[in-house]
């Protein structure tokens, strides 16, 4: 069920699932993954609500084709555990995958970052950062169920 | 007004501050005025951030949802007129512990002693400590008179300053500003610097660019239809994942369809991963 505003509006038009707890993933921290297409590859994406933009592991943001099909802007920069890490931002489409209601299609700037020869990207493939990212969308989680909602706003 | 400006002389004034930013909404939230109060920091006290917004879009959109670099919500604004045209100033204010020293500098003001409530902020007489060889305000102007007289000097053509003027005209220097940003991680400062970049020199194609790619996000549906597989994926990466550590796996309809060490080993066995979850249990 789609929940509602206390003003009756509804306050989300779709209701994912969301995982947590993936074996090995994110350094064993729990973290709440949803489902989500980002280009043309489909994963499940952490939440991050300290992090920014759409931060995509090279090697997924080949497999989705991130670098071929969309406009870049380069060469920005991002801190992560204590590392900065310089990359390029790229506009790109991503779809927020409901079970329940309506999947959400937005556009929106994902950050891929340059790594050296042989180096491994230390967060899951893909991470939804609150800014410029999730700030501009209504969501909420419902742990009983492990339900995402979401919605624009 | 108008105020006298208090940095005068070899060191970095006031003036050369507001030099080095563009007239964005952005710099107007993020601090144009806080960056030239921003040398008083002092880690242990009190940070305040300010919120600037034209009283039009406040009544078209509400107030702002987005809370400040230390976590405090906006309160209620105070409608100000700067540069002719009315704003609705909010401020915000936390413990400065809360927040990374380094994302301190330019964007927040200490003062030398906690507030008891937030109204308070902007008739706060400033306490500000000389630091860096400026000088300072005294405690004879408010938070808001300082914040107003940055912004009117920076926005007002009465006030603008002759070479602040001239640099930013330079469409060069808006691309370099918008470069800079990024490579510090000011993803909204860039963002806004381009858009306003854009508008003013829209034959620039590079800025053309940076503002298209570097938009805020923006829903193109919410009508698509949902995936009945979502559920059964969930429940395969909640019974088998484990199983699969140190690999990329493709999950498609609830049935694993190929896993590898890496992407390309992993499209290598399975050509076609369209609609399949592909994650890194690693």
């Amino acid at each position: 069920m789609l929940r509602r505003s206390s003003d009756g509006s509804r306050f989300a038009t779709g209701r994912g699932q969301f995982l947590t707890d993936l074996p090995g993933v994110a350094g064993g921290l729990p973290r709440i993954f949803v489902d989500v297409t980002i280009a043309s590859a489909r994963t499940y994406a952490a939440l991050d609500t300290g992090g920014g933009y759409v931060v995509c592991d090279p090697e997924f943001a080949n497999l989705a084709m991130i670098p071929a099909g969309a406009e870049c802007v380069g060469t920005a920069g991002i801190e992560v555990r204590g590392r900065l890490y310089s990359g390029t931002l790229y506009r790109t489409r991503m779809e927020l995958i409901a079970h329940e209601g309506s999947s959400l299609e937005l556009e929106g700037v994902a950050f891929v970052p340059s790594l050296d020869a042989g180096a491994t990207w230390p967060l899951p493939p893909a991470v939804l950062g609150f800014r410029g990212m999730l700030e501009y969308l209504r969501f909420a989680i419902d742990p009983r169920d492990e339900s995402f909602y979401f919605g624009s706003c | 007004m108008p105020l006298p400006l208090p940095f005068e002389g070899p060191e970095p004034s006031a003036r050369h501050i507001i030099a080095q930013k563009p007239p964005t909404l952005l710099d107007m939230a993020g601090g144009l005025a806080s960056d030239a109060l921003g040398n008083y920091v002092r880690s242990e006290l009190t940070c305040i951030e300010f919120l600037l917004r034209p009283s039009a879009v406040e009544s078209q959109h509400g107030a702002p949802h987005r809370r400040s670099v230390g976590g405090a919500k906006p309160g209620n604004p105070v409608q100000q007129p700067i540069a002719g045209h009315e704003f609705a100033v909010y401020f915000t204010w936390s413990s400065a512990r809360r927040v990374k020293k380094e994302r301190l500098a330019g964007r927040t003001v200490v003062l030398r002693s906690l507030l008891e409530s937030e109204s308070q902020l902007p008739s706060y007489p400033t306490r500000l400590e000389r630091t860096q060889g400026f000088d300072a305000w005294g405690a004879s102007h408010s938070v808001l008179e300082i914040v107003t007289y940055y912004l009117a000097a920076a926005f007002g053509p009465s006030q603008g300053d002759a070479s602040w003027r001239s640099e930013s005209s330079d469409e060069q220097n808006v691309v370099a500003e918008v470069q800079g940003a990024l490579r510090e991680g000011r993803f909204r400062a860039a963002s806004e610097l381009a858009a306003v970049g854009a508008r003013r020199f829209p034959s620039s194609a590079e800025l053309a660019k940076m503002a298209r790619v570097l938009a805020p996000p923006r829903v193109l549906r919410e009508d698509l239809p949902s995936h009945e597989s979502s559920a059964l994926n969930k429940a395969w990466f909640d019974a088998h994942a484990r199983e699969h550590l140190g690999r990329w796996v493709a999950v498609k309809d609830g049935a694993l369809i190929g896993e590898g060490a890496s992407v390309e080993e992993l499209r290598d066995r399975v050509p076609n991963l369209s609609r399949a979850v592909v994650m890194r249990v690693a």
